[in-house]
């Protein structure tokens, strides 16, 4: 399709060549500024001693044995939980992709659970299901009363449920690759004599296998990035990783925290650019030849055994996402914990107390505020910089994308540090700090969600043809009309799913605003941190509750609203 | 039809756009809105209680709203908000902001005396004549008036009732098997409480750093707070815990299958003291909430909705408390235990793998 060029010498071209290079400007201006400048100042902090470059930090770090330990940990729990996530996902998606049972709609936004569901719930879920003396342990005493409740205080415990709560970003990128396989390529494994298992381990997973490293690296990296999981599962059981050792060095105040803080920052940083370089180069290596087109149909048929198939998965997905998420609820509603669960130990005053509090009500009312800001402002910037890199690519503006997309692979917590370093001390002109307001969460939020933006905008712009823009212009549209009439329209489902990811995200933001938070900028996630770590788990899982619930509502609405998008305009909107 | 329900969505996605410019714009308003604020807190030093006041505390969010509350029901001109989390991160938090030159907190109150020790010698804390002086227990008061207890309290050990069928009288009885992998303790290293026992009984004669060992080799589980105690024993995820006798007695009040000892060897007593910031802005509104903390009125809160000692004499305890004269209290000096506090925690640190 040939582009319009702009007639040479006309205003319109002089015009639209110098805004694209001011948005350009602006752009990389506000990264610097609020990524680059930070980043900059954290490896100063991190590589200077008595104001000379120096790795004498690193070199005590890296012979400490804790630290040693620590970053053993680190990788064992990460590795093992790639491991049985992409164990999970696979299979999940295997059967999605190519079984012929019924409901796979269903199944497939039912496995989804965890991607909207932040993990720190998820964990206090699982807390409450795995807890002596729990439900779920006290109808097992009745069945068998010899089995005793695992503790989830464990390495085993962190990988359990990192393994549950990142299975879908594995599924999900496993099950277009499974259905981008050509059949012919199973079939001539069918032909040569393989049986399913190994036509499976033969073509089907060595096919896909550029799919699951793009997944491995997704889990692996989302696994760095945690807070959560591991301070509410890893602290009692006095297991440190990067992320909770880096949190407990900048709070634990001593002279030179800062700086130690700084340096695992930057050991954390190598641990997850290192690894995504590894899975980068393997999901390269095994790009194969793939259809382009999904192929949605049913690949092989189960027959008689269709309905164990089908009741398994169910299964799964009931014990893995909605069984926990029950005891949370229920949990939420307790009076005294251990009480036992009849209506006498039931109380409504969780609730009335998470409503009533000052500190969670301002949570609610700051994280609605931030979460509506962030997806504002990162919809319009992520829209902008999506369009221009599809339809004016120039090398300017790739550079500001790729620029853009690494505050995303960057873990929050070095993110929350870099911005602490910058911004804590009073600026120059107005001598005042946005350090503890919540103006220093909004920038960690639009630095950290606006590549998410740029991803899902770039394919709704991807999807709507350049012809549709040229006939506006044709017409006489002005740019203004021709973005209001056109382009936003077309643009729109695409976009506005990814302006959800983005809300959803900040409003239940834990890793950077555990660090950048302050009495008066409480979010939701800090005041669940607070409230389980001080041990007030019933209010923990009352707040929890109203966010879980107000989740699935939206997703709802959601859904809702696009289906009757979809009704009237006959678009697609996913 | 089709085109107007695709105009609606346009101009919903524009506004979409307006609206993050308008949030952008908020950015910079925001900051000449805030200086009259600042006027006003300026122009507050008069006698009368008003302004905005800021508490750092490590106090429970339910008490602690509870207090803000009725002072600023009590002086409506004032505005009081607190801040929360584990004594050591409150701490932390102060620290920082020392570094930076922006202390937030008007009022800080803690679980024990070593810490305000620390903040005193850090030239955080100002002095203050309260007129409540003859009508506390005065263990609990700093001689030189920086911090006053405000409801004293002790360390002892908390048991599952459905669990536990003879009650333990002794620290030693942790040592047991009965509760080996069955106790569970508050970490020193978040929790003020804890931080004080570990000082205190690690000094005192008969117990010491081998009491600590000897838990450690009993297979102790450590939580971050006293709540995570009460919830783990109650829960029944450990039969034994060493915990604050007003949580504890709280959650048994709550309905948790729960019973408190205070052991015979004595007790680790410290008792939330309050104390004003050296920075504050508003000393007259923080003089009142220290009188007000101090009042029969907030004992009396304190009391009956989380079940705290009161500090002022002559007011009866919860039930199953024991007053300050009827325990046998470990109390040492507060500066001495300040001198050691880092180095110990840091020892009880590496002793655990922390």
């Amino acid at each position: 399709m040939a582009r319009l060029s702009s007639p040479a010498g006309g205003k319109g071209g002089v015009f639209r060549q110098v805004s694209v290079y001011l948005l350009a400007t602006f752009g990389l201006l506000a990264v610097f500024g609020l990524f680059f400048l930070p980043m900059y100042k954290l490896a100063m902090v991190a590589f200077q001693v008595d104001g000379h470059i120096s790795l004498a930090i690193f070199r005590e770090l890296l012979t400490d044995a804790k630290m040693l330990k620590v970053i053993r940990d680190t990788l064992y729990i990460n590795l093992m939980s790639s491991f049985f996530a992409s164990l999970i996902g696979v299979t999940m998606a295997y059967f999605v992709a190519y079984a012929d049972i019924r409901g796979k709609k269903l199944i497939h936004y039912a496995l989804l659970l965890p991607l909207i569901i932040p993990g720190y719930i998820i964990t206090l879920a699982w807390m409450q299901f795995f807890a002596k003396g729990g439900l779920i342990a006290t109808v097992l005493k009745d069945i068998l009363p010899n089995v005793t409740m695992p503790n989830i205080y464990s390495y085993w415990g962190i990988i359990f449920v990192f393994s549950v709560t990142k299975y879908p970003l594995i599924y999900t990128l496993t099950l277009s690759t499974f259905r981008k396989i050509s059949t012919d390529m199973e079939l001539a494994a069918a032909v040569s004599g393989c049986n399913k298992l190994r036509t499976f381990f033969k073509v089907t997973l060595p096919m896909s296998l550029s799919g699951i490293a793009n997944g491995l690296l997704l889990v692996f990296i989302s696994c760095l990035d945690n807070f959560g999981t591991v301070a509410f599962l890893g602290i009692p059981a006095r297991i440190t990783v990067l992320s909770t050792d880096i949190y407990q060095t900048i709070i634990s105040f001593s002279g030179n925290n800062f700086s130690e803080a700084a340096a695992k920052s930057v050991i954390l940083a190598v641990i997850g650019v290192l690894s995504s370089l590894v899975l980068w180069r393997v999901a390269k290596m095994f790009q194969t030849m793939q259809t382009d087109l999904e192929d949605m149909n049913p690949r092989f048929f189960l027959h008689h055994k269709k309905i164990f198939v089908e009741a398994l998965i169910w299964i799964a997905i009931f014990v893995i996402n909605f069984v926990p998420l029950l005891t949370l609820i229920l949990t939420s509603f307790m009076k005294g914990i251990g009480g036992g669960y009849h209506l006498n130990n039931m109380t409504l005053g969780n609730f009335a107390f998470v409503f009533s509090n000052p500190k969670s009500f301002n949570a609610i009312k700051n994280s609605l505020i931030l979460s509506f800001s962030t997806a504002a402002i990162c919809v319009v910037a992520g829209t902008i910089v999506a369009y221009l890199m599809v339809r004016r690519p120039t090398k300017l503006i790739r550079v500001v994308e790729s620029i853009i997309s690494v505050p995303y692979s960057i873990p929050g917590i070095i993110l929350g540090l870099a911005l602490i370093l910058t911004w804590a001390s009073p600026l120059p002109i107005i001598h005042k700090t946005i350090y503890a307001t919540v103006f220093m969460l909004l920038v960690s939020y639009v630095v950290r969600f606006t590549s998410l933006q740029i991803r899902n905008s770039t394919t709704g712009v991807l999807q709507t043809d350049v012809s549709m823009e040229e006939a506006a212009e044709i017409c006489g549209a002005g740019f203004w009309k021709k973005w209001t009439a056109v382009i936003i329209p077309l643009i729109f489902p695409a976009t506005v799913s990814g302006m959800g990811l983005v809300f959803i995200n900040a409003l239940t933001e834990l890793t950077t605003s555990s660090l950048l938070w302050s009495a008066g900028s409480e979010t939701l996630g800090v005041v669940i941190y607070n409230y389980t770590s001080a041990g007030y788990t019933t209010y923990a899982c009352a707040l929890s509750s109203v966010v879980c619930l107000t989740i699935l509502a939206l997703v709802l609405v959601y859904r809702w609203v696009s289906a009757v998008l979809r009704k009237y305009t006959g678009r697609n909107a996913t | 039809m089709n085109r107007k329900i695709t105009r609606l969505f346009s101009l919903f996605l524009t506004l979409a756009m307006a609206l993050s410019l308008t949030a952008c714009g908020g950015k910079k308003e925001e900051a000449p809105s805030e200086a009259p604020a600042d006027a006003a807190a300026e122009e507050s030093k008069g006698p009368a209680v008003s302004g905005d006041l800021m508490i750092y505390t490590s106090a429970e969010d339910a008490f602690i709203s509870e207090v803000c509350a009725k002072f600023n029901e009590k002086y409506p001109e004032a505005n009081a908000e607190y801040y929360r989390s584990g004594t050591e991160e409150v701490v932390s938090k102060i620290m920082a902001e020392k570094m930076t030159n922006s202390i937030q907190a008007d009022l800080i109150m803690v679980s024990d005396a070593a810490t305000f020790e620390n903040l005193k010698a850090n030239d955080l804390l100002q002095p203050y004549d309260s007129p409540e002086l003859g009508n506390i227990y005065t263990e609990f008061v700093d001689p030189e008036h920086y911090y006053y207890g405000t409801f004293p309290a002790a360390m002892g050990i908390v048991y599952n009732t459905d669990l536990v069928k003879e009650a333990p009288t002794s620290w030693f009885d942790l040592l047991k098997d009965e509760a080996k992998a069955n106790t569970v303790m508050p970490n020193p290293l978040y929790s003020g409480t804890a931080a004080n026992m570990l000082l205190e009984l690690t000094r005192a004669d008969g117990i010491g750093w081998e009491y600590y060992e000897g838990l450690l080799d009993n297979e102790v589980m450590i939580v971050n707070g006293n709540g995570g105690v009460i919830n783990s024993v109650a829960s029944g995820e450990n039969a034994y815990g060493i915990a604050c006798d007003s949580n504890a007695l709280a959650g048994a009040a709550s309905g948790s299958p729960l019973a408190f000892v205070y052991p015979e060897e004595g007790v680790p007593a410290t008792a939330d003291p309050i104390g004003i910031t050296s920075t504050t802005d508003n000393l007259t509104a923080a003089q009142a909430f220290v009188d007000f903390m101090l009042s029969e009125e907030i004992q009396t809160l304190g009391r009956e909705l989380i079940g705290k000692a009161p500090i002022r004499k002559g007011m009866e305890v919860p039930e199953g408390s024991l007053t300050v004269e009827e325990r046998v209290n470990l109390i040492s000096d507060a500066k001495e235990l300040f001198e050691v506090r880092e180095g110990e925690k840091e020892k009880f640190a590496q002793m655990f793998g922390f």
